[in-house]
């Protein structure tokens, strides 16, 4: 795709008519499986489909022209967009862009540059942004940096002053933003990862170690830099053209944050520069998962986005009216006598709310059934939705056309898609993954369809009985790495339930498959790649007996090219320098196995150890240098200190792998001081190390139990020339503070 | 003014030793809190910042006996509503270590610590309020530097001599980190981070040496960090950050450079010149003592002070300099944006430009001096012709 050329560049001075560009697609599948069959712009949140939140704020803010992308799921959008009248707007004009090959943000963006369908300063804006701010303020300060200063490409707006519980509540990352204070520029923009599961302990510590490093020359252009940790990008940016020509120029740009931002940042040489408007009492955020699904929907409930509130009605079709404690009702609702609507809800229109039911805290769609005895707490009932008397639903999300049969409980952070039917009595458990369709074939829907009816269909299929119970209808949708913090229902425990996801129907599995692997899948895989990577290139110098400095060039365009730290080199190299000791692993390719002994001194015997550390020592000797260009700080030794263990334990990445690791874990102590007496290790990073372990559990401590007798000889020896260690110890104090 | 007695607050000064950054001018004995400053001694500028706050107690911390014994015999003469006490302390150790030693006559809940060379117009007492609305353990006080740091460097290089402020959203302090050199990152502490929502680092601020403590507080951190050496390590707990007014004079005599500058703003007027609480004469904004003898056709610029008994010859000159008791100043002399202190005689003709000149020292017939610190009892030989030195006799 080349870019386009465009004459004359873009006249600012001449008035051009102000456009937006919508994405309708996320891109992302946080949300399946309800989006398999419904796009998520259209889901309803509160009772409005999420796209006509953008476009009636994008009307609101005098835009003239708007472009809709859209891919996955292209007709209904089409279809819903003339149904709800937004084709023939007199507000706007609506341009409907198609493209169904896309598969990013970057994609979208780059058929939109080919398109040349924007040629002046546009707002880019995702489908499901909920905001009611008021654009012209954020207009007028990009338009007048950009008539200064032309690189001032694009005005991010975030919202500022959320603490970290709200953060979390929006189900978004933390996020890190450097800028200053005064023009709002943007200098650093950092999502935070997050642990997972086992490695939380681990990772809280090695939070605690981490710093936050800030390059200083940029006090050489003002005196203050503003470090926030409150702010949440909204996803609306106000973009000069020149953006769409970025994402065209580095065709591998896929998403606008990770990047764009950190691709313009990093090339701060191209000049370009971005900057914040943030937002402080207006309203801005983006429904990406379920997590941000309830919290949004809560705010509108709780009419934070004032003017668009149900209320107002902004379709013709509802006639929502606002009682006290933030409920709104429809006309057109029948609420028995002894029906109780609590506080924060939102009832559409033809539903039936029986005798002794009760509604707290939830949504509720349009011909919607709540039967007798009903209890909704935070529950999300999109329409036609059927509960039979004394179902419970709390803290959860049921989609069009869900029949949950009598006595039936649909327990917290469930997520139940189209169709589905839960049996009588069932009690869906707590924490249980969303069950649901994936996309299921014509006769399980006939069969689900009938079900719903009230007939037993004719030929059996097999639903997961285990998760909708008996009669239900309706599978457990495989589960997702992150859905416990994405979920509904914030869980304390980040307890997965993927057990019931194994035994389900191959369709199921298939389905899921076909939803691709995660990010973090991705990356699991990658791991283990760089460390082959890392190893075969430093066999191959040693091989080809390549100059050290070569070397270095081709480990750090290895490093920039996989995005690694110097440590992920130095210890990958560590770990194949110390194999070379020993005969080579089974995974070792042929080319290389002669680099390697072939006879392994026995493990047993003390003579057989002590041939064993002079050879690593050798080795160890050898590359020093080359180890030391790649081992910059302290913590980057310890990080190496960790890898060490890993690589005597055969964990992590050692596992299974063939390398015969396990066999240095007799020598570890004498392997410690041996890199010690190198200067590979300093005294500083190993006492950080033996630290840092000894707060752990007390089967990690293996090796720093074996580690002791050096580790001691080390503290000695500080003692004796005292003051140097004095910042391990102080850290340690600070800690405690 | 009368000032309300604060029975909650005590005082320590650190007067230091001689002050080897003042090299020569300490050559003489003379501590570097008792150097004049506009011909009183500066010691007496944080004195009087502490008396307006109305703390009763002050201890001097004086390091070495000449040091301690010199700074006692001044205060015996010292008539103001304090009551201070010379406290010497071992030579050469660091503040921690001198507060250690007088960690048990520490009694009043709170504690001003300052350093003897801070001449301030900014209220102690709005930084005593400070500290003690937010409850803080330490209140430090920050200046705004005279010249931005950005400024200084060229763009794209990392500032050098400055202090990195993380300032929270509501002034607390919560990152101080002193960095001498160009360092090209900050290492922020990752919870540092984590727990403010809104950090502001700032290079524009420099601490003064002025804190307020808990007494509490401080006791623990002497008690518990055997190791802790100086002060700024502490600074990791309960920080209110308390920031000089825009426009407070506020300054640190404690290089050359600085003692000169000191000196001269707070006889220049505005801003600092309302710290010598007693105002100019109207006519020629200067200071001129009823005793002084002025030759014929001698001027006196503004922000002059010419001490007691002073004789300035026929057609000298003197602008923004300070003169000392009994100096004798020929005929046709010119002193320019120089200190004089007591007894110095500069003879006919000499010029004195940008210098300092100690006690009794003297400058010979047509000599010409340019930024030159000379030291006390040094003569300098008639004629000579000096730039940019250090005069200090070969004892």
């Amino acid at each position: 795709m080349a870019p386009p050329s465009r004459k004359g560049g873009v006249g600012l001075e001449t008035k051009e008519a102000l456009s937006a560009i919508v994405l309708a697609d996320s891109f992302t599948q946080k949300l399946r499986p309800v989006t398999l069959q419904r796009p998520k712009v259209l889901l309803p949140l509160v009772n409005t489909p999420m796209l006509d939140y953008t476009l009636e704020w994008l009307a609101i803010n005098d835009v003239e022209e708007v472009h809709i992308f859209v891919c996955a799921h292209a007709d209904a959008v089409q279809e819903h967009l003339k149904a709800r009248g937004w084709l023939a707007s007199r507000k706007f004009r609506v341009h409907v862009v198609v493209s169904t090959n896309c598969l990013s943000v970057g994609e979208a963006l780059r058929v939109m540059d080919n398109r040349d369908v924007v040629k002046s300063d546009f707002i880019l804006v995702a489908g499901d942004v909920v905001s009611n701010m008021n654009l012209r303020p954020a207009l007028a300060a990009h338009l007048e940096r950009r008539s200064s200063d032309k690189a001032s490409i694009m005005t991010m707006v975030m919202r500022g002053g959320l603490s970290p519980a709200h953060i979390r509540r929006l189900g978004d990352m933390p996020t890190t933003v450097v800028m200053d204070p005064t023009s709002g520029r943007l200098f650093k923009f950092e999502e935070r990862e997050e642990g997972g599961g086992g490695a939380e302990v681990d990772v809280a510590r090695r939070r605690r170690r981490r710093r936050f490093v800030l390059d200083t020359t940029l006090f050489s252009e003002r005196d203050s830099v503003q470090v926030r940790s409150d702010m949440v990008e909204a996803s609306i940016y106000i973009c000069a053209p020149e953006v769409l020509m970025l994402f065209s120029d580095n065709f591998d740009y896929q998403n606008v944050r990770k990047d764009f931002v950190s691709g313009v940042l990093s090339e701060e040489e191209l000049g370009n520069k971005l900057f914040v408007h943030e937002l402080r009492d207006e309203y801005a955020a983006r429904v990406h998962n379920l997590r941000s699904y309830d919290a949004v929907s809560r705010d509108v409930l709780a009419r934070w986005v004032y003017p668009f509130c149900p209320d107002t009605n902004l379709s013709s079709e509802t006639e929502y009216q606002f009682r006290r404690g933030h409920v709104y009702m429809d006309s057109h609702v029948q609420l028995a006598r002894q029906a109780r609507v609590s506080h924060d809800s939102c009832i559409g229109a033809g539903s039936i709310i029986s005798d002794g039911a009760l509604v707290e805290a939830s949504v509720v769609g349009a011909n919607c059934v709540v039967g007798p005895g009903c209890v909704l707490r935070g529950a999300y009932l999109l329409d036609d939705v059927r509960l039979e008397a004394g179902v419970c639903v709390e803290a959860a999300l049921l989609c069009d056309r869900v029949v949950v049969r009598e006595g039936a409980a649909v327990r917290r952070g469930a997520v139940l898609s189209f169709d589905v039917v839960v049996g009588p009595g069932h009690e869906l458990a707590e924490e249980d993954e969303a069950d649901d369709f994936g996309q299921p074939p014509p006769s399980l829907v006939a069969a689900a369809a009938s079900l719903a009816a009230g007939s037993i269909p004719e030929t059996a299929v097999g639903f997961d009985t285990d998760v909708v119970g008996g009669l239900g209808a309706g599978f457990a949708w495989a589960d997702d790495k992150d859905s416990a913090r994405h979920s509904l229902f914030p869980s304390a425990t980040g307890h997965a339930a993927g057990e019931e996801g194994e035994s389900s129907d191959d369709e199921v599995n298939s389905a899921a498959g076909e939803a691709g692997t995660t990010d973090a899948e991705v990356a699991q895989a990658v791991g283990p790649m760089f460390k082959r990577e890392v190893g075969e290139t430093f066999l191959r110098c040693v091989k080809e007996s390549i100059a050290h400095d070569n070397v270095v060039i081709e480990l750090n365009g290895l490093k920039i090219a996989e995005d690694r730290t110097f440590a992920d080199c130095a210890r990958y190299m560590l770990t194949t320098m110390l194999g070379l000791c020993l005969p080579a692993p089974t995974s070792c390719r042929s080319e290389y196995r002669e680099l390697y002994t072939h006879s392994a001194p026995e493990a047993g015997s003390r003579e057989g150890l002590v041939e064993l550390l002079q050879r690593a020592s050798a080795q160890v000797r050898r590359w020093k240098a080359l180890l030391q260009k790649f081992l910059r700080s302290e913590d980057d030794q310890v990080e190496v200190l960790l890898t060490l263990e890993e690589f005597c334990s055969a964990e992590g990445d050692y596992e299974a792998t063939g390398e015969h690791g396990p066999v240095f874990a007799h020598i570890f102590a004498q392997l410690l001081k041996a890199l010690y007496d190198e200067d590979i290790l300093t005294e500083e990073a190993i006492l950080q190390w033996a630290a840092e372990k000894s707060l752990a559990e007390e089967d990690e401590k293996v090796f720093l139990r074996k580690a002791q007798p050096f580790l001691s000889w080390l503290q000695d020896a500080e003692e004796e020339s005292a003051g140097s260690g004095s910042e391990a110890s102080s850290d340690g104090d600070e800690e405690e503070a | 003014m009368p000032h309300r007695h604060d029975p909650c607050c005590q005082a320590v000064v650190l007067a230091g030793a001689s002050g080897s950054r003042l090299h020569p001018l300490n050559s003489g004995g003379t501590p570097k809190v008792l150097l004049p400053v506009a011909n009183r001694p500066l010691l007496s500028f944080p004195l009087r910042t502490l008396e307006e706050a109305g703390v009763a107690e002050v201890l001097v911390l004086c390091e070495g006996d000449a040091a301690a014994s010199a700074v006692q015999h001044w205060l015996a003469g010292y008539s103001g509503a304090l009551a201070v006490e010379a406290v010497r302390v071992t030579e050469g150790s660091s503040p921690v270590e001198a507060l250690r030693g007088v960690r048990d006559r520490l009694r009043a809940p709170h504690v001003v610590l300052l350093s003897g060379d801070v001449v301030t117009e900014v209220p102690l007492q709005a930084q005593l309020l400070t500290h003690r609305l937010r409850g803080a353990a330490v209140t430090p006080l920050l200046a705004r530097r005279r010249e931005s740091a950005a400024a200084e460097t060229k763009p794209g290089q990392a500032p050098k001599n400055v202090d990195y402020v993380g300032l929270t959203a509501d002034d607390g302090l919560a990152f101080y980190l002193h960095s001498p050199d160009r360092a090209r990152q900050l290492r922020i502490p990752q919870r540092v981070v984590d727990r403010v929502p809104s950090l502001t680092l700032r290079t524009d601020l420099t601490d003064m040496h002025v804190y307020v403590f808990q007494t509490e507080a401080l006791r623990a951190v002497l008690a518990a960090r055997q190791d802790l050496h100086s002060l700024e390590e502490g600074i990791a707990w309960r920080c209110a950050a308390f920031l000089a007014p825009e426009g407070a004079y506020c300054c640190r005599a404690n290089s050359l450079q600085a003692y000169a500058e000191v000196n001269r703003d707070v006889l220049a007027g505005a801003p600092a010149a309302s710290l010598l609480r007693e105002a100019p004469n109207a006519k020629y904004e200067n200071f001129v003592h009823s005793s002084v003898q002025m030759g014929s056709k001698a001027a006196v610029g503004a922000g002059c002070m010419i001490g007691e008994d002073v004789v300035l010859g026929d057609k000298s000159t003197v602008k923004r300099s300070v003169i000392g008791p009994n100096c004798r100043i020929g005929a046709g002399a010119k002193i320019i944006n120089s200190v004089l202190m007591a007894d110095v005689t500069v003879e006919d003709g000499a010029h004195v430009h940008g210098s300092i000149l100690c006690n009794r020292a003297g400058v010979g017939a047509g000599a010409s001096l340019r930024d030159c610190q000379v030291s006390p009892e040094f003569r300098v030989g008639e004629g000579a012709d000096l730039r940019g030195e250090v005069l200090a006799s070969s004892r």
